[in-house]
């Protein structure tokens, strides 16, 4: 038989016109981006007097490593680090723990009162108590200054949680259940044994929220957080970045213009090294991310 | 059972307020001004402090030398508390408002938290505590006026205790407005002293070539800053000029552009023909090409041409030159401008500022357990000698001692101080040893007790030569007065749009050159940004100011 080879049909004039416009916008818009990005990257490895006379561009006339020297030998960098690390493993640990829990105990609908929970806690998604109370309670709780106030406040987001719920009603089919309860599955075993090995995405999805949202907080460390050596990376960066603009009267000017001069020379360094991280992991979390968009959604 | 739930929370919300002054036996507490404070502390709860810890700082508030000396002197039992100084507004703030409080806060809080609270019993007034229980602090608040006058708070009463940082009045004028005097060499000319030659001499940098040899056509005949100001207003040396004009202003500081008339009230300097004046001479250099295109951009660009390897500007005014030049080469080229003339007048003002720097540097808390043993600590770290080492560091970090008992700094040959083993700065040496707040330091201390600073002495030299005593004596500055919390709602809603409306119109003037014509507009908009209603509210804390200031003058005269 004879192969025939089919000609590839052209597109209209007016498609190859829209296509190399829209190419060439979207590259513009591109660059637009990255740039600022590359800027970063290069002007870390910039003396920083030749940054901050605007005269960096494209390349650095040298390469200069000082800036990434003296970020390596700023502890407070390390021990931040070390702090992130420790409060989004295991806040993203015990997070996800509390909300497949509750999760699984909203989903039933045998349970009892299970729409009054989820109507009390999806209240508190749109009214809080406020800054000060929530002060007050954790002085109450006397968690005040120590590890567990970057933990227990935000250990569960509830929109995870309703998330959760829906993946749970949505996709692990109610008769699972009837055929388990009638072989004689109780409620814990069933969610041990049946739920949650089916529930892999759903863990993948939360870990990538929780765990973004804790690596990036810092704003229960700014406000119940004393020892500098429980501030996670967050607070020790935006320190530093402030370190040149106090605007503190009383501060005498001559400490001022030599700690700004400290400051910039760390300050590109120390946004490389802390953002590289999440950098690094995006790109390959990056599905599990689009996939979970979607799985709070519709039925079927 | 409701009626106890009721009772119970009432007097859970009562306890903060009950004011827990704990008794002590007199015997063990020394309370005349000597040491130590407490003799034998182990019946005592310990005081917590509260400070603001500098970023620099690496170790425990307990290690840091100035406060283990504090401890040890005054024999008290201090639970020091450091707050990063980035969270501490926020983390105060909150304490404030929930009343979770320590017993003192020390340093840091501005007086415009004071007077937020001051009507809700969370700070202890401390007038009596100081007439009764410190000597020396009483001794020079209540033998100037001045000081007097800027520690009272609007309701009468003092709050906390102040610091008064006296350095042959240092911050009471701008910064140094410098030359290059090689490029001067170079093109022949003498240092100017009258505005015309200055002008002249700026035109020569501009005519010149390459005078820093570096084959680049970077070289800036003079740099002002017309859109930030930084430290201490000195960047933008256009107010400096000003006065060349007749009429003087100052810019940055508390109540910018405003000064007090001779009739006592409130002006807006900038309402007058010298600013237009100035503004047209500006606009005759920025034609000329001798101005910094940077300088109305605002990002302080020209900090960083100062760093560079070789001498890029001509003329310019900040406040740090030591700081701001790290290459000694090119430091080494400047020299200070004498008082130039203008044709109405001599350049130079004086800052709305004094050298009361804090009213409360170290703040007493209702819920403070032993307030006399506080006041006691405070007026400690007044002591001459002790009041040094509160401030910068420990002898042993950056003094030697005299036989007469006298602290110098440890200087090398060209004046620079030596640090201790391990430290790269000053400021991380001060950071490491001390919160630095709450201190008094009197001009006649420089004679017998401790040096001047060592990093302000060419700083001194170079505003004298500028014409400083001229100024200081002939100036008439807004004093830094303490405003009531709705003066201060009025004033910082209205101070920016003022602010800004005077800077545009100084930019769009300088390179355009049409303050004539706009100048009408110019006091429309003014007007308009309700500039009156700022000055009746400046007006009226001045006015309750003199009122104490002549109080405690016919006093003391």
């Amino acid at each position: 038989m004879q192969i025939r080879v089919k000609k590839k049909l052209k597109r209209p004039a007016s498609d190859r016109v829209f296509d190399a416009v829209n190419i060439l916008l979207m590259i513009l818009i591109g660059l637009v981006i990255a740039y600022p990005l590359y800027f970063v990257l290069m002007a870390s490895v910039t003396d920083p007097r030749i940054v901050n006379t605007g005269k960096l561009i494209l390349f650095p006339p040298e390469f200069y490593t000082g800036g990434y020297v003296k970020t390596f030998e700023y502890s407070p960098l390390w021990t931040g680090y070390l702090n992130s690390i420790f409060y989004t493993v295991a806040g993203t640990a015990l997070s996800i723990v509390i909300t497949l829990f509750t999760a699984y105990a909203l989903s039933r609908e045998d349970m009892f009162g299970h729409n009054f929970f989820t109507l009390l806690f999806s209240f508190t998604m749109f009214f809080s108590g406020g800054l000060i109370p929530s002060y007050i309670l954790v002085q109450n709780l006397h968690i005040y200054n120590t590890f567990w106030v970057m933990i227990l406040p935000s250990a569960v987001n509830i929109m995870n949680l309703i998330v959760c719920r829906t993946f749970f009603q949505n996709s692990i089919p109610k008769e699972l259940l009837e055929a388990a309860s009638i072989d004689g599955c109780g409620d814990f075993r069933y969610f041990f044994s049946i739920m949650l090995p089916l529930s892999s995405t759903i863990i993948a999805v939360l870990t990538l929220f929780y765990g973004a949202a804790k690596w990036n907080s810092y704003f229960d460390a700014l406000i119940y957080l004393i020892d500098s050596k429980k501030m996670p990376l967050q607070i020790v960066l935006r320190n530093l970045l402030l370190i040149g603009q106090s605007t503190d009267m009383v501060d005498d000017a001559q400490s001022m213009a030599e700690r700004q001069r400290q400051a910039e020379q760390l300050k590109y360094c120390i946004i490389v090294v802390s953002a590289a991280p999440m950098l690094i992991v995006y790109p390959f979390l990056q599905k599990y991310f689009a996939k979970g968009v979607m799985i709070g959604s519709l039925k079927g | 059972m409701k009626r106890l739930f009721a009772v119970l929370i009432s007097i859970m919300l009562l306890v903060p307020f009950v004011a827990s002054a704990v008794e002590y036996d007199p015997s063990n507490v020394h309370l005349d001004g000597t040491l130590p404070i407490v003799a034998d502390n182990t019946e005592m709860e310990p005081m917590t402090i509260i400070f603001a810890q500098d970023p620099l700082c690496k170790v425990e508030p307990s290690e840091m030398k100035s406060l283990k000396m504090l401890a040890e002197d005054t024999g008290v039992k201090i639970n020091f508390v450091g707050i990063p100084k980035a969270n501490f507004t926020e983390q105060v703030n909150l304490m404030l408002a929930s009343r979770q409080l320590p017993d003192v806060f020390w340093g840091n809080i501005d007086y415009s938290v004071v007077t937020q609270y001051m009507n809700q019993e969370i700070f202890l007034p401390t007038e009596e505590l100081i007439d009764k229980y410190c000597p020396i602090i009483s001794s020079v608040i209540n033998s100037n006026p001045e000081y007097a006058a800027l520690t009272t708070y609007p309701d009468g009463h003092r709050y906390g205790f102040p610091t008064i940082v006296e350095s042959y009045g240092l911050v009471l004028t701008q910064g140094p407005f410098l030359i290059n005097k090689t490029w001067l060499d170079k093109v022949g000319k003498d240092v100017p002293t009258t505005l015309d030659e200055f002008k002249d001499v700026l035109i020569a940098f501009r005519d010149a070539g390459d005078l820093n040899g570096n084959n680049e056509a970077d070289e800036i005949p003079y740099a002002v800053n017309f859109v930030d100001s930084n430290a201490y207003a000195t960047n933008n040396s256009l107010f400096c000029l000003m006065s060349c004009f007749g009429e003087t202003a100052t810019y940055g500081d508390w109540y910018p552009y405003t000064k007090i008339g001779e009739d006592g009230k409130v002006k807006f300097s900038v309402l007058s023909d010298a600013f237009k004046d100035a503004l047209n001479f500006y606009h005759d250099l920025y034609k000329e090409n001798l101005l910094d295109l940077d300088g109305f951009s605002g990002d302080g660009k020209y900090q960083y041409k100062l760093q560079q390897n070789e001498a890029i500007i001509g003329a310019f005014a900040t406040w740090a030159p030591s700081n701001d030049i790290p290459v000694k080469d090119v430091y080494d080229q400047y020299v200070a401008l004498p008082r130039l003339v203008g044709p109405k007048g001599k350049m130079g003002s004086a800052n709305n500022r004094s050298e009361v720097q804090q009213p409360s540097g170290f703040l007493i808390t209702t819920a403070c357990k032993y307030p006399e043993i506080a006041a006691a600590i405070a007026n400690y770290m007044c002591i001459p000698n002790i009041t040094p080492q509160i401030n910068y560091g420990v002898i042993e970090d950056l003094f030697t001692v005299d036989e007469n008992g006298m602290l110098h700094y440890r200087t090398d040959d060209e004046g620079r101080i030596i640090l201790p083993e391990g430290y790269e700065t000053f400021a991380e040496v001060r950071a490491n040893n001390t919160p630095a707040k709450n201190v008094i330091i009197l001009s006649k201390y420089f004679e017998n007790v401790v040096d001047y600073a060592w990093d302000a002495v060419d700083l001194l030299q170079f505003q004298r030569i500028n014409g400083k005593e001229e100024v200081l004596a002939e100036g008439n500055p807004t004093p830094p007065v303490i405003m009531t919390v709705e003066e201060q709602a009025i004033y910082s809603q209205l101070k920016p749009q003022i602010e800004n409306v005077v800077k545009s119109f100084m930019v769009s003037s300088v390179l355009e050159g049409n303050a004539e014509q706009n100048w009408g507009s110019f006091e429309q908009q003014l007007k308009d940004a309700g500039l009156d209603q700022m000055l009746e509210t400046i007006q009226a804390a001045y006015d309750r100011y003199l009122e104490t200031y002549n109080a405690y003058d016919k006093i003391i005269n």
